[in-house]
């Protein structure tokens, strides 16, 4: 974490191997390994690399939530981190929530209050919902938690919790309330 | 049990909530190459020249276009229909010209997205540039005439200024909206494959397929008949997305010279500027009214940027032609000023959400300078004819939209003087508008074939843009042939369906709809007619008028008499039964009836007066949408739409920085769309009814509808709050301190 | 992006080194900002070295003596989540809860986020328009253009950029340090001597220099701060950076105030502390809003706003006096 070069210009010879190298990425409990430059995103390698196009680009800058995907059991943007860095993680894409052929009960809540309009950013928001209510059972706070200094239970995982719990994920059909209420209940069940 | 009217849930939800449904960047294609574009950074001039020889060395690059090698392109037509819809009329990398900012100047095609968007960091570009002009109050005083494109420029009904003149009490004010864009979740892509047999498919974000076929064919030079426009599911479309920008054009002609399939996706960044965006306006609105509130004279005009190459115009006066009554008269006027800008294009919602935003601002003043109820003042203005064609409205439930509203909302408590409503530290605000917006017409065709196992198939070239048209088509069809809904599958986006019309305007449900119930009821005639005189006819010597349909059987109640559809085809040695919808509605402005419809919608706002800080704390939404045809999809597309308008209203500016003209935060981080977080709970209700001259199926538009005036309901309750009225959207920190 | 390599470093003091034989060597760790960077053509690494997996960086530990050592490498979520540290300092907890979202407070380690770089938005263009940032002397293009979200304290005509950091205004409210290892061992800095105003050099943010590694921050235990706030002021409710931001810690007796410590963002190219605010406030009424707000403006005398962010000025007085409140109220 020292300064990035500032004011600098690439130079192609203080690179060493910019070739593609194989990575192996555990995904939805498969292991796949592949070749991957080093530049290559995970949201990317996930797509082109693995076909796994449930998980979208929105942004492509961490500033929407469409590409998000669980490593080692918690939610991340796959757009701002590099496919060569998740070695050995375990990666959980929106195509291995359901079980046995069974949607998550956030998927299904999803469906039951049309949490969703177009649908583009939706894989984002389940794999968020999913992980919000893992949070709250955690004990995290949230920025709309009245006082961090007292203990969070997800008995307090209000609805002004869930939407700022969910606001990482912009949803431009904005479905937000359907969306709230569909945590609310995937919470509530379990 | 019908199925419409029934709040049933998507069709397509599995599909979206496990990421198995395929947007146009999903399309698995083998041998594809990737492109990325290259664009100016200067907004005015030219290229002296672009150096491409770098990228061309750069590793997995395919190919480099600039203006040097790109193939021609024929000339957009003109003018501008929904049928010809070019985004706009200036195609890139024909010449040297450069007219924007961000307009594209190379086209890198490589194996990966990455190498392409490299190599193009890799062009350099010697420009010889001019100073730009930038839309603001003082190049809007050059502001012209533009030539009309959807509707008359001016309009003039009565005097209204002999209305103003003459009038006890007058509002005279200036309203201005900010540049806004779309940014659909959904970045815009084009994928383009050409067949060994000179064929074209473009795997395509459209709401407007048949459309863009049509422009592809006319710019390329090549039959309609040989190119293939595929748009499965659309990851959000408003308006962004109804014609073709010049991305696709590039896309389709580097496939072909490369000679594999090529894909390009803009970078959200690009978004500002490769696509169209929502214009910025100065709108001057003059009210002239009696001491009661009386409306005599409505004067509107408004002033919106175009580019030098376009004459777009935002027809933010509109509104006021037909929203209310005014005695003595109505005018409006538009015009438009050349700078050096990408062509604008329709935002939901266009020209009314703007337009809007100045009129029902006016008419809180009038209520505020008269003392009249802004609810009871709307009521007094309500009209039955509209002032603009004189004639009778279809229907027009603002009258219930108003009470109906206001009842839910508890308007009766609200305390009219401004900052007289508090809870603790916080001024509570309560605003409220009303709205009305154009319903469309248009031709759409559909087939329905009902197989030998009873189940259906609907096809139609319309689209799925997250408004529900899989499951409301669904629904139709089941209704008109007596079939469960689940037995029905539809078929969406693709050129090879019967043609219909773009999916913009809230025209969908009404017209395309519109087809599918036709074909349906084909189908089922057809069914009928076996029935009566096929092989065995069960019901031989009855009417057709005597038959129903339900449960997936023709019934002939009167003799107790039924057939499953299936049995019938089995009966007569056929595979299928086949019926073609073909809806040829008279346009609306031709019909005997002036068709819109209607809303009156109620904010809450909570505003902390020490930091300036405005947050939505409720909001009542009363629509007149006609017949609601799924009541939880409608629902959705409502609390979408006043989101929106919550956008409009709080957060929503593309600032353009006024020495390179370009839009300065092409990003989700400084262009700010509402989160979660900014969303309370919305109700909505719908106050309107079946509406023969809208539809065969009574709907009339929603989607847009619901966009509009959310932004003055929201300002008239920050006036409320505060009693300061901000008159220039969004409502930011700055304005209320 | 433009091609890279990667490796994966083991061991802190190879890393260092490393670091300090290669100008074109960038650590990354979250990589939430670097490669936002990367991707706009603002950062140009040729070599990325992983440190995730260096050994015992990412610790969050409650020291016996009441204060903090947060590891560099310690997720934001993590650190937000932990008992101690909202329970001894919550302007902290609140401080990261209040930053960017769930999945990248997930990602982004305590050391990059204060690292980051300006959200400027004519630094962050990848269409590189003048920015000193972005290439010392082609000049500062928000100085007269868009700046509503620019400086108001400390800027200069080469740079009115703010630090975007909501972390580092509440470390630097509780005057934490930053552990960094260098070739010749770790050193502490001060975190008010972190990052730099821009002066003439606006294009490094930070004392930093090659072959240093930040290790830890370290928080000393303090009177004020149990009861402290992090108070943000944004356009939108959530995910978005700050027009201003205070941190508030308090001593009190009674409603008497002892002892205050106030810092702001987004008000300046680093975390800019209200020191003349803190020592006119010493013995101030809580109840007295006129004594507190006659205190308060002291800090703003040589404010300089710019053509649009008059307003920012004004709002830090009225947001500093709310989190004094709420700091208060914790007392």
């Amino acid at each position: 974490m020292g300064e990035a070069n500032p004011g600098g210009a690439v130079d192609h010879a203080a690179a060493r191997d910019i070739r593609p190298a194989p990575v192996k990425l555990e995904v939805n409990g498969t292991s796949h390994t592949f070749a991957v430059e080093p530049r290559t995103t995970l949201l990317e390698a996930l797509r082109e690399g693995l076909g796994l196009t449930g998980t979208k680009k929105g942004c492509d800058r961490g500033e929407c939530g469409a590409c998000t995907v669980h490593v080692d059991g918690r939610r991340v943007l796959s757009c701002m981190t590099l496919a060569a860095m998740q070695e050995g993680k375990q990666i959980t894409t929106i195509e291995g929530l359901e079980q046995d052929g069974e949607l998550h009960p956030v998927q299904e809540a999803f469906i039951e209050h049309d949490g969703f309009q177009c649908g583009f950013c939706t894989s984002g928001q389940v794999m968020s919902g999913v992980a919000v209510i893992d949070e709250a059972k955690a004990g995290w706070p949230s920025a709309a938690t009245a006082d961090v200094r007292k203990p969070f239970t997800v008995a307090g995982l209000s609805n002004t919790e869930i939407r700022e719990r969910m606001s990482g994920n912009l949803c431009r059909c904005a479905c937000y309330p359907n969306i709230v209420a569909a945590v609310a209940e995937a919470a509530e069940k379990g | 049990m019908n199925a419409v009217g029934q709040p049933m849930p998507r069709t397509d939800g599995r599909l979206k909530v496990t990421g198995a449904a395929r947007y146009s960047a999903d399309v698995p294609l083998d041998g594809m190459a990737h492109a990325a574009i290259v664009h100016s950074t200067i907004a005015n001039g030219r290229t002296v020249s672009i150096d491409t020889t770098s990228a061309e060395e750069a590793p997995g690059v395919v190919a480099v276009f600039t203006h040097h090698n790109m193939p021609r392109m024929n000339p957009t037509p003109e003018p501008w229909s929904h049928l010809h819809p070019h985004g706009q009329s200036y195609l890139p990398l024909l010449a040297d010209a450069v007219h924007y900012a961000g307009q594209p100047i190379a086209l890198v095609i490589a194996e990966t997205l990455d190498q392409a968007t490299y190599a193009g960091t890799l062009i350099k570009v010697e420009y010889e540039a001019d100073q730009p002009v930038v839309f603001n109050r003082e190049t809007a005083k050059e502001a012209v005439d533009p030539p009309p494109f959807l509707w008359p420029v001016a309009s003039s009904v009565g005097d209204a200024d002999e209305g103003i003149a003459t009038a006890a009490v007058t509002i005279d004010q200036t309203y201005t909206t900010s540049d806004r864009h779309h940014n659909q979740m959904e970045p815009h892509v084009s994928t383009a494959v050409w067949d060994a047999d000179e064929t074209l498919t473009l795997y395509e974000t459209t709401q407007h397929i048949f459309g863009a076929r049509e422009l592809v064919s006319i710019v390329l030079g090549i039959p309609p008949e040989k190119i293939t426009i595929v748009s499965h599911f659309l990851g959000g479309g408003f308006g962004g997305k109804a014609y073709v920008w010049p991305h696709t054009l590039l896309a389709a002609l580097a496939a072909k010279v490369v000679n594999r399939p090529v894909r390009l996706q803009l970078t959200r960044a690009q978004m500002y500027s490769m696509v169209g965006h929502q214009a910025a306006t100065i709108q001057q609105v003059v009210l002239g009214a009696g001491e009661d509130g009386t409306l005599a004279g409505i004067r509107h005009d408004s002033i919106s940027p175009t580019p030098v190459f376009d004459d777009y115009i935002e027809y933010a006066a509109l509104a006021a032609r037909s929203l209310w009554a005014a005695g003595t008269g109505i005018a409006t006027n538009h015009k438009v000023v050349h700078v050096n800008r990408n062509t604008p294009t329709a935002m939901r919602s266009p020209h009314e959400a703007l337009g809007h935003f100045a009129l029902e601002s006016a008419m809180d003043e009038l209520a505020y300078a008269t003392g009249v109820d802004p609810v009871a003042l709307r009521l007094l203005n309500d009209t039955e004819i509209d002032p603009y064609s004189g004639r009778p409205f279809s229907t027009r439930a603002m009258r219930e939209c108003l009470t109906k509203g206001a009842e839910r909302f508890g308007w009766d408590e609200r305390t009219p003087e401004p900052r007289s409503m508090r809870d603790g530290r916080y001024l509570i605000g309560q605003g409220m508008a009303s709205a009305i917006y154009t319903h469309w017409r248009w031709p759409a065709k559909a087939r329905v074939t009902v197989h030998q196992d009873g189940s259906a198939l609907v096809e139609t070239g319309t689209h799925e843009l997250g408004t529900g048209t899989y499951t409301v088509m669904q629904q139709v069809a089941a209704d008109a042939l007596g079939v469960a809904p689940e037995k029905v599958t539809v078929r969406l986006g693709d050129t090879r369906l019967p043609a219909s019309h773009p999916s913009i305007g809230s025209a969908t449900m009404a017209n395309a709809g519109a087809s599918v119930m036709l074909a349906a009821k084909a189908a089922r005639d057809r069914a009928i007619e076996l029935a009566l005189a096929g092989r065995d006819a069960p019901f031989a010597g009855a009417e057709p008028d005597d038959v129903l349909v339900a449960d997936g059987r023709l019934v002939l109640a009167r003799k107790s008499l039924e057939i499953t559809y299936a049995e019938l085809l089995a009966r007569n040695g056929l595979s299928t039964v086949v019926g073609d919808g073909d809806y040829d509605p008279v346009e609306e402005a031709l019909g005997p009836k002036a068709v819109f419809s209607f809303s009156a919608v109620f904010a809450e706002v909570r505003v902390d007066p020490d930091l300036g800080l405005v947050r939505l704390n409720r909001f009542v939404g009363a629509y007149d949408a006609g017949r609601i045809i799924n009541p939880r999809t409608a629902r959705s597309q409502a609390i979408g739409g006043i989101i929106w308008g919550v956008g409009q209203a709080l957060l929503e500016q593309s600032e353009t920085d006024p020495e390179t003209a370009r839009f300065a935060n092409r990003n989700y981080s400084g262009y700010l769309v509402p989160t979660n977080a900014d969303i309370p709970e919305l109700d909505v209700l719908f106050a309107g009814g079946f509406d023969e001259e809208a539809s065969p199926l009574g709907a009339k538009g929603l989607g847009e509808l619901t966009a509009v005036s959310v932004a003055p309901a929201i300002a008239n309750a920050v006036h409320h709050a505060t009693g300061k009225r901000v008159r220039d959207l969004p409502i930011t920190v700055e304005k209320i301190l | 992006m433009h091609p890279f390599s990667i490796s994966v470093a083991d061991d802190p003091g190879r890393a260092v080194a490393a670091h300090a034989q290669d100008d074109h060597l960038s650590y990354i760790a979250g990589g939430t900002d670097l490669l936002g960077l990367m991707k706009d053509g603002a950062a140009f690494p040729a070599h990325l070295l992983d440190i995730n997996d260096l050994p015992g960086l990412a610790g969050v530990d409650a020291t016996p003596d009441g204060g903090l050592r947060i590891g560099a490498l310690a997720r934001m979520s993590d650190v937000a989540a932990n008992a101690e540290v909202r329970e001894r300092f919550p302007v902290i907890a609140e401080g990261l809860l209040f930053a960017a979202s769930g999945q990248l407070r997930n990602m982004a380690s305590m050391g990059g986020n204060i690292m980051q770089r300006t959200r400027c938005s004519y630094f962050r263009d990848g269409d590189d328009p003048a920015c000193n940032k972005r290439r010392p002397g082609s000049g500062c293009s928000a100085l007269d253009g868009l700046n509503r979200n620019h400086a108001i304290f400390g800027w200069s005509d080469a740079c009115v950029a703010t630090h975007p950091s909501d972390v580092a205004v509440a470390l630097a409210a509780l005057e934490a340090d930053v552990v960094v290892l260098g070739r010749a061992g770790e050193r502490s800095i001060p975190i008010a001597d972190f990052h730099r105003l821009p002066g003439g050099t606006p294009e490094r943010d930070t004392v930093l220099g090659r072959g240093e590694l930040i290790v830890a921050v370290e928080v000393r235990a303090q009177a004020e701060g149990r009861a402290s706030h992090y108070l943000k002021v944004r356009d939108r409710q959530s995910y978005e950076f700050a027009l201003v931001s205070v941190a508030a810690a308090v001593e009190t007796e009674g409603r008497r105030l002892r002892s205050v410590r106030l810092a702001m963002g987004g008000v300046a190219h680093k975390p800019w502390r209200l020191t003349a605010a803190e020592t006119a406030l010493r013995g101030a009424d809580l109840d007295d809003i006129g004594a507190l707000e006659a205190a308060i403006a002291t800090s703003f005398t040589d404010a300089r706003p710019l053509a649009h962010n008059a307003f920012k000025a004004d709002l830090s007085r009225r947001a500093v006096l709310r989190a004094l409140q709420t700091a208060g109220a914790r007392a």
